[in-house]
């Protein structure tokens, strides 16, 4: 027999339960849960790329040594192994601390603050999309790597130099597993350890492929970063979040697409440059 | 940051800050120093913990819903089955490649008169004589 108070209180339990209907099941809104969602299947992209890398390396004899490929900043430094690309990673980072700040500002309805913070994180993300110019333009104009050609290697077997070659000279050593570069398509005559004269050969093809496609995609999602940021920034300043008074949800919504830009280089950087 | 008052939610920002940059600092030295595996694991490591402060602090994942914690977590889990997987799918090609031709090996030895290299090669062989049936 049914009264009253039982129907209420199976009325009250069907309410509670998050999935009931006329609410968010998961508290986040509907635009925030789409972008979470698009950022995990943009996640799977990104990951399907390295693990393909991963792969190619694993499956190669030799690879370059990030150590050696990347030792070249602007300003004429060489020699200096991985310096610019922390730098890049520095200026990711501080666009994320950024763009936290202008969230912060939203969540107070601070409206110039939240346009200043956007545009400090516009100049992080200019200034990462230039570096990242800057090493393709070196890569491709100075070092001739191609995704066809690859001209860094290393070494199979111990040998001596035979004649010059870029940063070693005639007569100089090298053990398996040193790194080398064939500059200006210029092979490098040498000797092995056995007696055999040999040419330096180019290094695995799949190396300026998988580098140029991963790192142009992430340049991509930078620039198109970039983009959204000063369509929202535009937005904030001319006040249209100011009467929906959601704390500036859509700043908050770009500030994720942001964060896992920067989530991504994370991985990138790890995977060309770290190990 | 629904929690913390303006002044604590700045100051846990520039914290952040100098976590990620002192853990970048750490993974570069790292990488220089040490090329051996035990190295590796400890960067791979590192990274996996600038992802996840990044996501839970800066992206706020660490104060949504349970439901969409483990349904961003989860599907990167899954991830890491799909990267062992593959990483031993490439060296078991760099294996299979070594047995049926070893270019390195092949210019070292002249085939006439090494013994040794005609009975490794002799697995080739057969391969060859099917191929032409």
């Amino acid at each position: 027999m049914t009264n009253d108070s039982t129907v209420l209180e199976q009325i009250d339990a069907y309410d509670k339960n998050p999935w009931s209907g006329g609410k968010p099941p998961m508290k986040a809104s509907y635009g925030k849960l789409m972008m979470w969602y698009f950022l995990l299947s943009d996640a799977f992209t990104f990951s399907g790329l390295l693990i393909a890398y991963g792969a190619l390396r694993f499956s190669s004899n030799t690879w370059p040594s990030p150590d050696f490929v990347f030792s070249t900043a602007p300003f004429g430094i060489t020699g200096m192994p991985l310096i610019f690309v922390t730098i890049m990673s520095f200026l990711l980072i501080i666009s994320s601390v950024t763009m936290v700040r202008g969230v912060q500002e939203g969540h107070r309805e601070n409206q110039k603050g939240v346009v200043f913070w956007l545009l400090m994180t516009v100049l992080g993300g200019i200034g990462f999309l230039g570096c990242q110019a800057w090493e393709w333009n070196n890569l491709i104009n100075n070092e001739h790597m191609t995704i066809y050609e690859n001209p860094f290697g290393r070494h199979l077997e111990a040998g001596t130099y035979l004649e010059d070659g870029h940063g070693v000279h005639a007569g100089d050593t090298f053990e398996a597993g040193d790194s080398y570069l064939i500059h200006n398509h210029h092979q490098t005559k040498y000797k092995t350890a056995s007696g055999e004269e040999k040419v330096l050969s180019y290094g695995p093809k799949a190396f300026g492929g998988l580098f140029f496609f991963i790192t142009g995609f992430h340049g991509f999602h930078v620039f198109t970063g970039v983009v959204f940021l000063l369509i929202i920034a535009i937005n904030a300043a001319s006040g249209i979040y100011v009467k929906r008074k959601n704390g500036y949800e859509m700043v908050e919504k770009v500030g994720l697409y942001w964060h896992f830009v920067d989530l991504v280089w994370v991985f990138v950087f790890l995977v060309f440059y770290l190990l | 940051m629904a929690h913390l008052d303006y002044e604590a939610s700045k100051k846990a920002v520039y914290k952040g800050l100098l976590i990620l940059g002192a853990i970048t600092l750490i993974e570069v030295a790292l990488s220089l120093i040490f090329p051996n595996i035990f190295g590796r694991s400890l960067i791979v490591v590192l990274s996996l913990i600038k992802a996840y402060y990044i996501m839970w602090e800066f992206m706020h994942l660490g104060q949504e819903s349970k439901v969409l914690k483990v349904g961003i977590v989860l599907p990167f889990i899954l991830l890491a089955w799909g990267l062992i997987a593959f990483l031993n799918e490439g060296n078991a090609w760099r294996t299979r490649r070594a047995q049926i031709i070893d270019p390195v090996k092949a210019e070292m030895y002249d085939h006439k008169d090494d013994k040794t290299s005609h009975e490794t090669h002799s697995g080739h062989d057969d391969h060859h004589t099917e191929e032409h049936h």
